[in-house]
């Protein structure tokens, strides 16, 4: 798109708006007439692209306006002669369609059986298979498993994964889908496998593994493919690939798989993952430092959920909102994404997310100067963490904090404490703990440096690549 | 006595205290509460007739278009929340591919060359296409930008009279529709 700075030479868009869609000419569409005429190249450009525009939403409209209109449309619109002879084009389609759908709505408590039994155990898992033999809603019971045990991965990925691995071998024995024949298999084998196998990827994502899970994501596409999807199935693929490209530092491609997934979800007018793909830009984002587009994004997703609903998704949600609203300085804002948080946390007991509000509100006294209180809570948080990465965070700044206070004697305990625990995190050559070490034997230690260490680390953890840059000890 | 009563009391205040502070179970993930008898009934019908009138295909065309989506949507059914949105985007690319397999078996009717075909537009295919991308940009940007795009576009209003419908000043419609515009060029790009 052409970055257009409107001055007296070039038109406005609304005066190329009204010419693109042949408005009376004003003064101004006369104006933008003529200069178009002259052979402006890049006002022809915009002019091409509005009428596109315009074109295409009155295209839309003439197309909803059918979907929407109060006329009643007979069900069987008049058909030439030469009828079909295919099932369901005959009279019986939709009664083909009512028992499709009668036999979706019996599947659906099998399928919560099977998510409960692989929450269980594998024996209630295979004995809960077993009752499906034979009982024709077999293959929807199996796609709707599939699907809803997503929800079984973040409580237990172990589990979810040989649910994962059963219901891909369950799914050998179902009808094949048949793009070719109009006849095809309401819930085909290869969408089962398709859900199955994109089920384990979500597993491995789950556990970390991001590599695992961009792997299993190629046969999960092949399968939606050859299910004959219709872009859906695709998208999931994009979402849950950008998910793991994301985690796995391959931001570009993360980002392009998002967006892609993004547009899918907003065409297919589904909110609540639209606003699930929005997350992940605005955290990957984040990431990268860019706080404002992902502000925009973290803000447009924590609208769309639903707080009773989708609380899961939300918490996240608001506690990346909060982080990027911290690097960008509005610290009230960031409080009050916290507080929403923190009380959605509390409600629902999601403990390890009320570590991360609790780490957020604390970060936060830091940027307002509240060293005393920070220095409470991030005592409290170190005691509570386990990974080596958050311990050594947490005593970067609880030595930040003492430093402030002028406490130089516990500044200097939690440095040295630091220090033997320094082998424990992948941070141990980084040349910013090389100058922390150094200049706490030469007694320079101050909370500036020590800030500046943390920065450095906090950007390095979210994959920013640059050269440390030395404080105090230059050369 | 009284002071084992009180005693009673007391735990039983405590207990209704305690659960009103326990978490409370995180809720079913929303499941769609779907009328299948206006989807079917009502729905389906208008899916076919804007098929036919929209993009001049067949009926018999439209109806096996309509049959695999609702099939899709079945299968799809714990993820969706809004079936008509589903149904609606489906339906058209079901049409695309329609469109698109059509005009495969005319170019080797006529011996045209696959890069003869590509190159001819094929305007149908485009509406087609150009339905679907303005639904998505619709959905990416803010529903108050939705309406004053198509109070503008469609319904041919002035900017004085998108303003008085919208509330806002006639200065802020502008730059809204300068935001609009600049958004809902990038997603259809």
């Amino acid at each position: 798109m052409p970055l257009v700075i409107v001055t007296a030479e070039h038109p406005s868009e609304t005066d190329l708006l009204d010419l693109a869609a042949g408005r009376e000419s004003g003064e101004a569409t006369a104006a933008a007439k003529r200069h178009v005429d002259t052979g402006c190249r890049l006002c022809t450009r915009r002019l091409g692209e509005l009428r596109n525009l315009v074109s295409a939403v009155k295209e839309e409209h003439a197309f909803d306006a059918i979907l929407e209109s109060e006329i009643e449309i007979a069900p069987e619109l008049p058909r030439p002669a030469m009828g079909r002879t295919l099932p369901f084009v005959n009279a019986k389609a939709r009664t083909s369609v009512e028992d499709i759908y009668q036999l979706s709505q019996t599947a659906e408590k099998p399928a919560e059986l099977i998510v409960d039994a692989a929450r269980a155990g594998a024996d209630e898992l295979a004995a809960a298979l077993r009752a499906l033999d034979g009982k024709p809603y077999r293959g929807f019971a199996l796609l709707y498993a599939a699907q809803k045990a997503f929800s079984l991965v973040p409580e237990d990925p172990i589990r979810a994964r040989l649910a994962a691995d059963l219901l891909l071998a369950e799914s050998a024995t179902l009808a094949p889908a048949s793009l070719d024949s109009r006849a095809s298999a309401p819930a085909p084998r290869q969408a089962v496998q398709a859900e199955a196998t994109l089920l384990k990827a979500y597993t491995f994502l789950q556990a970390s593994e991001p590599l695992l899970a961009r792997e299993a994501i190629a046969p999960a596409r092949e399968f939606f493919r050859e299910s004959g999807d219709l872009g859906f199935g695709a998208a999931l693929c994009d979402y849950y690939e950008g998910q793991s490209a994301s985690y796995s530092r391959d931001y570009s491609c993360a980002e392009r798989l998002l967006k892609r997934a993004l547009a899918t979800f907003s065409e297919f007018g589904q909110d609540h993952l639209r606003a699930r793909a929005e997350v992940a830009l605005g955290t990957l984002l984040l990431h990268r430092g860019q706080n404002d587009r992902a502000l925009k994004y973290l803000e447009r997703a924590s609208e769309c959920f639903d707080p009773e609903q989708d609380a899961q998704y939300l918490v996240p949600t608001l506690n990346n909102r909060a982080q990027c609203l911290m690097r960008l300085e509005r610290f009230d804002e960031a409080r009050a994404a916290l507080a929403r948080s923190l009380n959605l946390c509390r409600r629902f007991g999601f403990q390890s997310n009320l570590l991360f509000v609790r780490n957020g509100l604390a970060e936060l006294d830091v940027h307002r100067g509240q060293f005393r209180r920070a220095l409470l809570a991030f005592s409290q948080i170190v005691k509570e963490v386990v990974s080596p990465l958050d311990i050594a965070f947490a005593r970067l700044y609880i030595a930040e904090c003492h430093a402030r206070l002028g406490s130089y004697g516990p500044m200097t305990a939690e440095i040295e404490a630091l220090r033997g625990e320094r082998q424990a995190n992948r941070f141990a050559p980084s040349p910013a703990f090389g100058e922390l070490f150094v200049c706490l034997d030469q007694g320079m230690l101050d909370g500036d440096l020590i800030a500046h260490v943390r920065e450095y680390l906090q950007g390095e953890e979210n994959g920013e690549k640059r050269a440390y840059r030395p404080l105090r000890l230059v050369g | 006595m009284s002071r084992n009563l009180d005693h009673v009391t007391l735990d039983v205040e405590l207990e209704r205290q305690r659960a009103r502070f326990a978490p409370a179970p995180l809720p079913v993930p929303a499941r769609p509460v779907w009328n299948w008898e206006e989807l079917n009934a009502k729905f389906r019908p208008r899916l076919i007739a804007a098929g036919v009138i929209r993009f001049g295909l067949s009926q018999d065309e439209c109806e096996d278009a309509a049959q695999n989506v609702f099939l899709k949507v079945l299968a799809m059914n714990p993820r969706v929340r809004d079936p008509k949105a589903y149904l609606r985007a489906a339906f058209l690319n079901q049409c695309a591919n329609i469109i698109e397999a059509r005009e495969r078996r005319y170019s080797r009717e006529v011996e045209m060359t696959d890069q003869l075909a590509a190159t001819l537009p094929d305007p149908v295919a485009a509406r087609v296409q150009t339905v679907s991308a303005v639904t998505s940009a619709y959905r990416q940007v803010d529903p108050k930008c939705r309406e004053v795009i198509k109070s503008y576009c469609v319904e041919d209003m002035t900017l004085a009279q998108t303003a008085d419908r919208s509330g806002y000043s006639p200065k802020t419609v502008w730059k809204r529709i300068q935001e609009c515009l600049k958004r809902m060029r990038a997603c259809l790009s």
